[in-house]
């Protein structure tokens, strides 16, 4: 049995009548990349949202290496060792990629020199290195998105949660981004990844959560989880003949 | 950081020189008053600029600064350098106090509660007589007596509170310098362009808005102080108006915001401008001047929409571009710059 990095114990998220999570309990084991999926609507992001301090739980407890963490300011959550990046990239737009990455290695290393050490290996690593003086709003897509990455592993993580990398991202590009996943795993960091794309989630995940309708449905190995016939369900309808695919 | 303070030390030495080649009292008068603006222009930025908190009632700490520095002086006869010390620190300790509720808002939210607060301190102080039991002369102003000498910052010509200021103004480039090229600037302007994105990157943005805040509001208090003893006489119906406040913002964000040297720039420029048209049209065509005075903004906003500062920078570095171009064409290289 591996060591237990996060948990979350009956977590429950209400936005006034709507449940978005209900009596969530996952666990993220040291080194392993998990995987979460669900249709649209399925409450992933206001799990991630809550696991990264961005919004309060409505009842429950989240635990990280046995610290309770539910409710603590996002810049908390992120000092303690959780990094996440979003979904519609959130990049400042003021600042060169550099001085992005920068700002996500100040968390660490307080001297400016430090930091720009730290910022440039980051860089390196994430294959934005040549590209670093470009100012942060005239990236494409991809490269906004490696960026995102970028300054969420600048702040040297424990568990990185990744919401969405490969969205809007041209496919022909999603297997870069999955190696880059990896990496990040064989670094050692833990990594929590919400996908859409089915093929780059079953591919890198060790381990998935499915969700439907704010409600935990499945647990288990990807190899598994295509078989479920409840994941089945909730992403193609009661009709679908599985056997007949 | 070296480049930065290269400049600086030669702007430096350009303004200590300045007065051995002009005598005329009135030109002294008026570059004070342009460095003063400077300085309230380059307090305003940290907060304004480098954190985009678009303050608009910092005649708050300028009259904090005033009244605490010119009351000590005038009724307790402590040394207005004492009292410029102690009005900084109460102005940015209360300024924690005032933000901390504000930046909950964001955007125009912001800016007008920073407005009311100012309105409100306003009409606080015009219509009391007297204030923790110091006759503030309310909304007839306050008057300072004469008692001379560098003790009590009164000095016989002009030029010892031209020096005083041009210091201080140093002061306020060299942490804005500083603060730009350490921790604190790269939060700064991870706050200015997306709070929850600096959140999640560790940044505790409350923290660092009122560590702004802090800085930006002791040396506006200072600038405030200053003004009063330059000026002996504190009139609330001008250092407390909206218009002051905005006048400090104006110079700050039409010479460049968020940078160095463009709240300087913009006071340098604007101001001796604005008293030059008061000067020549002020009594012959009454309003004509601040007419010339609203198209120059207009024309300046327009043209260069970064700040005037920003504009120079880049033209500069055209030219310097244009210039490393056509020698690596003449040594039959391939430009790649």
């Amino acid at each position: 049995m591996s060591e237990i990095l996060l948990e979350t114990r009956n977590v429950t998220k209400r936005f006034g009548g709507l449940i978005a999570n209900e009596d969530i309990n996952i666990h993220v084991n040291k080194g392993e990349v998990l995987g979460i999926i669900g249709a649209n609507g399925a409450g992933k992001t206001t799990l991630f949202s809550m696991l990264a301090g961005a919004l309060p739980v409505t009842s429950g407890e989240i635990l990280f290496k046995g610290i309770p963490i539910q409710n603590m300011k996002s810049s908390r959550v992120c000092k303690l060792g959780i990094g996440r990046t979003f979904q519609i990239v959130q990049p400042f737009t003021n600042l060169s990629v550099l001085d992005n990455v920068i700002v996500g290695a100040f968390l660490r290393h307080p001297k400016y020199a430090d930091a720009l050490r730290a910022a440039e290996q980051v860089l390196r690593f994430t294959g934005l290195y040549d590209i670093r003086d470009v100012p942060g709003d005239s990236l494409t897509l991809t490269q906004k998105k490696r960026m995102e990455l970028a300054k969420a592993i600048a702040t040297e993580p424990d568990i990185l949660l990744l919401d969405e990398v490969t969205a809007g991202v041209n496919p022909t590009e999603h297997p870069v981004f999955m190696k880059l996943v990896t990496d990040i795993r064989d670094n050692g960091i833990t990594v929590v990844i919400i996908e859409h794309v089915m093929r780059v989630i079953m591919n890198i995940s060790d381990r998935m959560y499915v969700l439907n309708q704010g409600k935990l449905i499945a647990e288990g190995l990807p190899a598994d989880i295509a078989k479920n016939p409840q994941v089945i369900k909730s992403y193609f309808g009661e009709k679908r003949n599985v056997e007949n695919k | 950081m070296l480049k930065k303070l290269r400049v600086l030390i030669i702007v430096a030495i350009v303004v200590a020189i300045l007065p051995i080649f002009v005598k005329d009292d009135y030109f002294i008068h008026t570059l004070v008053m342009a460095l003063m603006f400077a300085y309230l222009a380059s307090s305003w930025n940290i907060l304004g600029g480098f954190v985009g908190h678009f303050a608009l009632g910092n005649g708050v700490y300028i009259g904090i600064g005033g009244y605490i520095t010119a009351l000590l002086f005038k009724t307790n006869g402590i040394s207005p350098w004492i009292g410029l010390i102690i009005s900084a620190v109460l102005a940015g300790f209360l300024s924690l106090i005032l933000s901390y509720p504000c930046f909950k808002l964001r955007g125009s939210y912001y800016v007008l509660s920073t407005v009311a607060l100012l309105h409100a301190f306003r009409i606080v102080v015009m219509n009391e007589k007297t204030l923790f039991g110091y006759d503030t002369g309310s909304s007839q102003g306050l008057r300072l007596p004469w008692r001379g000498g560098f003790i009590n910052m009164q000095f016989e010509s002009k030029l010892g509170y031209y020096y005083v200021i041009a210091a201080m103004l140093l002061v306020a480039i060299i942490i804005s310098i500083y603060i730009k090229s350490s921790k604190n600037g790269f939060y700064f302007s991870a706050i200015t362009t997306n709070q929850e994105a600096a959140e999640a990157m560790g940044v505790n943005t409350t923290v660092y808005k009122l560590k702004a805040q802090f800085i930006s509001a002791a040396l506006t208090a200072l600038g405030g102080g200053f003004y009063v003893m330059f000026i002996m006489f504190l009139d609330p119906n001008r250092v407390l108006s909206y218009n002051f406040s905005v006048e400090i913002m104006l110079y700050a964000v039409v010479g460049g915001l968020d940078t160095i040297w463009g709240p300087v720039i913009g006071a340098a420029v604007l101001y001796p401008v604005n008293e030059a048209l008061r000067i020549s049209l002020g009594t012959s065509f009454t309003g004509l001047s601040t007419a010339i005075y609203g198209l120059i903004l207009m024309l300046v906003v327009y043209f260069m929409p970064g700040g005037v500062f920003p504009w120079i920078f880049k033209k500069i570095s055209d030219i310097h571009r244009r210039k490393v171009k056509a020698v690596l064409q003449n040594e039959g290289g391939v430009p790649h710059v």
